[in-house]
């Protein structure tokens, strides 16, 4: 790599990673790492907990092999739509490239700095995501230090080719965008008609390899060879699979030579796709617009009029739907993706159904609840609405304080998209829960219910954490969503809810459902009760930092 | 009606921005507020409008404290603030009828009002566009147009002809002297002494957040000439031009 390369592969990083000039206490700084800390342990604690899990119980049927074809399959889904998300951002949305493209530099080298970019991100999520499943694998099959190794190198090349996929995606849909209209409205769906496109994708090839039950049980008989069936969908799936299980060092060059070739081949047609389509974006300035007519000058009360400003600014503003939206109304939606595929692609019809027997007879369960709620919440926690909910008005916040309007109601009003946007992220989920556990409406009205009022407690809170800390300086929006501390609070905060729904639920787990489901409907509106009031009566207080 | 009765802020603690200011700007009557950069102009306004809590001292707007009752007090205000850009994403005449919604501007006056205000300034014909795609004087316009579309009693303005073109400010400086002369309070903050000159009844002259002269345009030119100190800030706020 020449140095070139290295060096705006240093200052992209950098900028996207572009820190608040907050005044940085030392205090804070400590603070900052431990929480970050906490989160990296618990995140690995958690995933290591589910390997362990998965592993032991695969090795009594002796496929534990297993267990790598699916954390790699899993790992090349998740990075093709994290890198769908985050090439529209760094490679279309990210204004830079009107500063390097007067720069002697060539397209190629502006094309590999980028994609490195997207890599490093990558790598991170590996870290958090990949480290722990491979380490208990280790540790379950007494493995040798060459296996570590080997996965080390194969964890460092594995990613390259689903990145290419993503960014070939989104280049191939971003080369459409020229003759659009409305700029802003297609980068905001661009990603979305990536992820569709990466599931219908996957669903197509998952397709192709259709097994009939005899071939599975005869499959299942053969020891380790269910990873066969999965291989054929990447070409970098079964060699790497391979290199990790039988710490192969041949299968590990199979691999870095298919992406090396992949790789070559996407820098070539990739230099052309990338710069029409960028270039193409530069200039996103909106239509002339018609004349107004006497139609477009209309009433509406003020709470319904705040609230569509809101809701305006979200859709209107590409980066703050993506970041701030999206991924709590994605998620489930490619969770629902990656089971459906792994399961019709693995089992008969009949195996299906006796799965969903087995999870409908332990749904309407205390406990059942209780995952239920657990998984809305963790989800939720990716909704950065209410956390961002002054901080995305910027220098324009100082309006809220001008205008007629209680302070009060304005926060109400700046609630409800992230109640809205959280209440679909939950019906998903509902959804998704009915197909595979087909309980009964009474139960998905519980989760409903339920989720709102958690909902709502959550958005106040976070409200409150952005008001605390608002952060109104910055010029570019990217600034409002990355490195904001205050986005970990979400995170915290629905941890603590897990928590508290399993300290309600444990005690009373011999119960019906319903009377969990009343505790912790009582409990909520209690809090939710408390805070309220709290805020109401010092909301001019609360507010004394936007000025 | 404005009365601000003793009123101090301080950002920092022992550097006051605007130390124990006295103002009454009565009904009718143009005031200009001059000073240099930094003097506590914006400072000054903010607390009027009630972004700002001051300190010490309070803030009447027709007689109703901006801190006390702040939604009845901001009722009767219309305020510009020093920076056009406001809501970039939406267009123009969403954001209008936006702030006819907040101020509870009915249909019919609403529609007469955003006819006549942006016809005047010449932006009718870019009301369906996002505000990103104005100019920094067309974003002006705007927000004066969203601030004076519930015609408010009380008019506050920070530097509101910056970025005007020559008409547009012939026509805002007509529509203050007008909106005075129905009995209304216009109180805005300027650098160009021309403007004062010529349309403000009186003019306040702060400085480093004291009040250092309140009175007409001729009290403050027959003070200059024996008071060697407020010379030298003229030149320094005629130097700012
Ligand atoms: N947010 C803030 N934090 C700290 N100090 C501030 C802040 N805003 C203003 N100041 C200080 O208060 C003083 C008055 O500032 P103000 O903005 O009122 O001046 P101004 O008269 O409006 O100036 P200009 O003509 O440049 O608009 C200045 O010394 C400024 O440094
Ligand atoms: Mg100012």
């Amino acid at each position: 790599m020449n140095k070139k390369i290295i060096s705006l592969t240093k200052v992209l990083l950098k900028n996207s990673f572009q820190r608040y000039n907050e005044n940085n206490k030392k205090t804070s700084k400590i603070g900052k790492i431990l929480l970050y800390a906490v989160l990296v342990v618990y995140l690995i604690g958690i995933f290591g907990f589910l390997s362990y899990g998965l592993i032991t119980t695969l090795q009594q049927v002796q496929q534990e092999a297993m267990f790598i074809g699916v954390f790699l399959l899993g790992l090349a889904l998740l990075t093709i739509i994290q890198s769908i998300i985050s090439v529209t951002n760094v490679f279309y949305f990210s204004k830079d490239l009107e500063y390097i493209l007067p720069l002697p530099l060539k397209p190629n080298e502006i094309l590999i700095s980028k994609l490195n970019v997207i890599l490093v991100t990558e790598y991170v999520m590996e870290l958090l995501f990949a480290v722990a499943p491979i380490t208990a694998y280790g540790i379950l099959t007494s493995a040798g230090v060459m296996f570590y190794i080997i996965s080390l190198l194969v964890l460092i090349i594995f990613p390259i080719i689903p990145i290419l996929i993503a960014t070939f995606i989104i280049m191939i849909i971003m080369s459409f965008s020229k003759g659009v209209k409305n700029k802003d409205r297609f980068r905001l769906i661009a990603p979305l008609l990536g992820i569709i496109l990466a599931l219908v994708l996957s669903f197509s090839l998952s397709g192709t390899s259709e097994i009939t039950d005899e071939e599975l049980i005869n499959a299942i008989t053969q020891a380790n060879s269910m990873v066969e069936m999965i291989s054929d969908k990447l070409p970098i799936i079964k060699p790497a699979i391979n290199a990790i299980v039988n710490s192969d060092f041949i299968e590990f060059l199979k691999l870095l030579g298919i992406t090396a070739i992949i790789y070559i081949a996407f820098i070539l047609i990739g230099n052309k796709l990338y710069f029409r389509g960028a270039v193409g974006n530069l200039s996103s300035g909106s239509k002339k617009g018609k004349n107004i007519t006497t139609k477009d000058i209309r009433n509406s009360s003020v709470g319904k009029s705040y609230v569509a400003k809101e809701f305006k600014m979200l859709f209107k503003n590409p980066i703050f739907f993506v970041q701030c939206v999206l991924p709590s109304v994605l998620m489930p939606v490619v969770f629902l993706g990656i089971f459906i595929v792994s399961i019709s692609s693995n089992n008969s019809q009949e195996s299906i159904k006796q799965f969903q027997n087995v999870i409908g007879s332990f749904i309407e369960t205390p406990i059942g609840l209780a995952i239920v709620l657990s998984i809305t919440e963790f989800l939720t926690s990716m909704l950065y609405i209410a956390p961002t909910a002054i901080s995305r008005d910027g220098q324009n916040a100082i309006f809220m304080k001008y205008i007629p309007v209680s302070y009060y109601k304005q926060l109400i009003y700046k609630g409800i998209p992230s109640v809205v946007f959280g209440t679909i992220t939950s019906i998903i989920v509902i959804g998704f829960v009915y197909v595979i556990a087909a309980p009964s409406v009474l139960f998905l009205l519980t989760v409903l219910i339920l989720n709102l009022v958690l909902l709502i407690l959550q958005t106040i809170l976070m409200e409150l954490v952005d008001l605390k800390k608002p952060k109104l300086e910055w010029s570019t929006e990217y600034a409002v969503v990355k490195q904001n501390l205050n986005l970990l609070w979400p995170f915290v905060l629905n941890l603590l809810e897990i928590g508290i729904i399993f300290i309600v639920t444990i005690p009373l787990s011999f119960a019906n459902y319903l009377i969990i489901a009343l505790v912790i409907l009582v409990l909520h509106i209690i809090i939710t009760y408390f805070v309220n009031k709290y805020v109401y009566k010092n909301q001019d207080k609360l507010f004394d930092k936007i000025n | 009606m404005i009365n601000i009765n003793n009123v101090s802020k301080s950002y920092v603690k022992g550097k006051k921005s605007v130390d124990a200011l006295n103002l009454e700007i009565k009904d009718g009557e143009i005031f200009g507020f001059l000073g240099p950069n930094g003097a506590g102009k914006t400072t000054t306004i903010k607390m009027i409008t009630g972004i700002l809590n001051s300190d010490e001292g309070n803030i009447l707007i027709d007689g109703k404290d901006i801190k006390k009752e702040g939604i009845s007090a901001k009722k009767n205000i219309g305020f510009v603030p020093d920076t056009p850009d406001i809501f970039l994403k939406l267009k123009g005449i969403e954001y209008l009828n936006f702030m006819g919604d907040i101020y509870e501007v009915p249909t019919d006056i609403r529609k007469t009002r955003i006819e006549e205000l942006t016809k005047k300034f010449e932006i009718f014909d870019n009301l369906n566009e996002e505000m990103q795609s104005y100019s920094h004087g067309m974003r002006q316009k705007i927000v004066i147009c969203g601030a004076l579309l519930s015609n408010p009693k009380n008019w506050i303005l920070d530097e509101p002809m910056t970025g005007l073109d020559p008409k547009a400010s012939f026509d805002l400086k007509e529509m203050m002297r007008k909106h005075a002369k129905e009995g209304n309070c216009v109180f805005f903050s300027t650098h160009v002494l021309e403007v004062a000159e010529k349309l403000c009844d009186r003019v306040g002259i702060i400085n480093k957040g004291k009040l250092i002269f309140v009175g007409t345009f001729e009290d403050m030119k027959a003070k200059l000439k024996d008071n060697g100190s407020l010379e030298e800030l003229f030149l320094e706020i005629t130097q700012d031009e």
